[in-house]
């Protein structure tokens, strides 16, 4: 079936931070609990898929030679509704995601389906592609953060999980991020050489 | 010729779209974010004033800060408090900072901070301690952060030390943490070392110059 | 002019918070330019060139204008679009006046348009300067990015020189190319976590 086609491919075989390395800044720094990267999922589904239908509404009305300005015109639109919603409805969220809220408007991941998937395509797949895309990009997010969060304060949620463990702290600082994607990219790699191997 | 018209007219329009949309929004938005920020200074006010009827705003005048509030209990006022900020390591730590008539700290709340997660923002921290299969939405008994709370009852006349011979103030008996307030010492966060230091030096500093202002027979 | 305050913010951005390292912004071009110590240079010159000329002009927008009309709300899309021109009219003038450099650093350019580097400097110095407590003026702002740029070639360097070392090496199959490049990230993030007791703030108040 085609959802489940799509599905699949926005979430594993073109997984936005995985497969593809889109949108690494934000993923490393926001990572730290699973808090924040749901917050965070939840603002980038708002703004690709957002974004992606009105850029496929107007594909047909923006030329080529101004579109990258033009859909960088829409996204910061969608970036600027979000922040101002996250301020008023929850600051607290607002406050760990700090700069990278803004920062959602030079996701490649945004830019990137703009330019290859909404400005070619109806208004429906479109809606559908930036929304498998930000949830695979949300799925990598949390398992970043489930990693990082559990070794590194023994928490999920706020809640303990393992008695009698003292945290390293080196996970939720900056080299923590570094060394979590780099064992989970290499473990997505392992898989599909085993899977090419086969 | 023409293209450049399209080009610039193209991105006109969509501008103008664009500006109005978040306009609409800020417009909605502001009033809830000036809510929540209000609502906040509300709440860190009962935190560092408890057990007063009624918290009342004034007007200061130099060196005392814009505004500052009484907390009264009945009559009479009991304590003061106030709004300050330290320079820590990567931000300023917003403090609520209260004092009560005989010049002892009463209470202490941290309202904003962004200092390095997981070190100095543990100024904010409270410690669970239910665990994972305890439930994941179970209600929690909100306990106040320990980084705070350790202020309570320390007195302004003399310096406040900090105390790195026993570990943090939340691991500690009741009867080391009586000691480390009869000695007016509080501990540090391990490995945040200078957001620590920010809070307790501007603490010690700017409660003992207020109260000095306020205690003074008028 | 407080020049303890200048040194500060420029330690701060090079060393202390660095912004690859530290702050995770720029990370696209980290791992993408610096296979070779060339190439890295290149974009580490661009990029400090590129900030500071952002910085001025979106320090100053920001602040007589978005800040005099109590329009904040309209930093994000201003921001952008004005980093956007503004690398546009570089790569056309680099183009036009010095094809010498427009071949060496040309193509690096739209790289950096949408690179959270460039607006995360221009928005940092809208805040607040950590060691005064007060808005970045725009001689701090301007320092700021700089050193903040020179931050960012520093580790793109550093980072260069180790990976032109690790395609001689063997590394395990699942790791070669991006893991390794982020493992070798990460051990550099633990070292210059080392400076972070740099910190001049002197802690005793105001």
């Amino acid at each position: 079936m085609h959802i489940k086609d799509e599905i699949k491919r926005g979430l594993f075989t073109e997984n936005p931070l995985l497969v593809l390395v889109l949108g690494l800044c934000p993923s490393l720094a926001v990572s730290t609990s699973m808090v924040n990267a749901i917050g965070m999922g939840i603002a980038v589904i708002f703004v690709l898929t957002g974004s992606n239908m009105i850029v496929s509404l107007l594909r047909n009305l923006i030329p080529a030679k101004v579109r990258i300005p033009c859909f960088i015109v829409i996204i910061a639109t969608f970036v600027t509704i979000v922040q101002l919603a996250m301020k008023a409805y929850v600051p607290a969220l607002d406050r760990q995601l700090g700069i990278f809220v803004p920062l959602i408007v030079v996701n490649c991941i945004i830019l990137a389906r703009a330019e290859a998937y909404a400005s070619k395509n109806g208004v429906f797949g479109s809606a559908a592609d930036g929304l498998v895309m930000g949830l695979g990009y949300t799925m990598s997010l949390c398992i970043l953060s489930l990693i990082r969060e559990i070794l590194g304060t023994n928490k999920f949620f706020g809640k303990l999980v393992i008695p009698g463990y003292d945290p390293m702290l080196i996970f939720i600082l900056a080299p923590g991020g570094f060394f979590t994607i780099a064992f989970v990219m290499g473990l997505v790699a392992h898989f599909r050489l085993r899977k090419a191997g086969r | 010729m023409g293209d450049l018209i399209k080009l610039i007219v193209v991105l006109f329009v969509i501008s103008t779209f664009a500006g109005l949309a978040i306009a609409f929004t800020s417009a909605r938005t502001t009033p809830a974010i000036a809510a929540q920020l209000a609502a906040a200074k509300q709440e860190a006010l009962k935190t560092v004033l408890p057990g007063c009827d009624r918290i009342e705003q004034r007007d200061g005048t130099a060196p005392l800060p814009e505004t500052y509030w009484e907390g009264v209990r009945g009559e009479t006022v009991v304590a003061w408090a106030f709004e300050t900020a330290a320079r820590g390591y990567s931000s300023d730590v917003k403090l609520m900072v209260s004092i009560d008539t005989a010049g002892t700290i009463m209470g202490l709340t941290v309202i904003e901070q962004g200092e390095t997660p997981g070190l100095g923002s543990r100024t904010q921290e409270s410690i669970s301690d239910k665990y994972v299969w305890n439930g994941l939405f179970a209600a929690e008994r909100k306990r106040p952060p320990w980084f705070s709370s350790q202020f309570a009852g320390l007195s302004t006349a003399r310096p406040i030390v900090i105390d790195r011979s026993g570990g943090e103030w939340h691991r500690m008996d009741e009867t080391r943490k009586r000691a480390l307030t009869g000695a007016n010492a509080v501990t540090a966060i391990t490995g945040a070392t200078i957001s620590t230091r920010a809070v307790v030096a501007c603490v010690e500093k700017k409660a003992a110059g207020w109260y000095q202002l306020l205690a003074r027979p008028e | 002019m407080n020049f303890s305050s200048l040194i500060q913010i420029s330690i701060a951005a090079i060393l202390i918070n660095n912004f690859i390292l530290s702050r995770f912004l720029g990370l696209c071009p980290f791992f993408g330019v610096s296979k070779k110590l060339s190439s890295a240079i290149g974009m580490g010159v661009t990029v400090v060139f590129v900030m500071g000329f952002a910085s001025f002009f979106t320090w100053t927008i920001d602040t007589y204008i978005l800040v005099r009309f109590g329009v904040t709300y309209l930093q994000t899309i201003v921001f952008i679009l004005v980093i956007a021109a503004l690398v546009q009219l570089v790569e056309m003038a680099l183009q036009k006046y010095s094809p010498a450099l427009y071949e060496a650093l040309g193509i690096y350019l739209p790289l950096i348009t949408t690179n959270c580097a460039i607006l995360g400097v221009a928005i940092i110095n809208t805040g607040k300067n950590p060691y005064t407590s007060l808005n970045y003026n725009l001689v701090e702002s301007l320092v700021n990015a700089v050193a903040s740029g020179i931050g960012f070639t520093l580790a793109l360097i550093l980072m260069s020189g180790i990976r032109e070392r690790i395609e001689l090496a063997r590394v395990p199959k699942a790791l070669e190319g991006l893991p390794i490049a982020f493992i070798t990230g990460g051990l550099m993030a633990i070292a210059f976590l080392g400076f972070s007791g740099l910190s001049f703030v002197a802690s005793a108040g105001r």
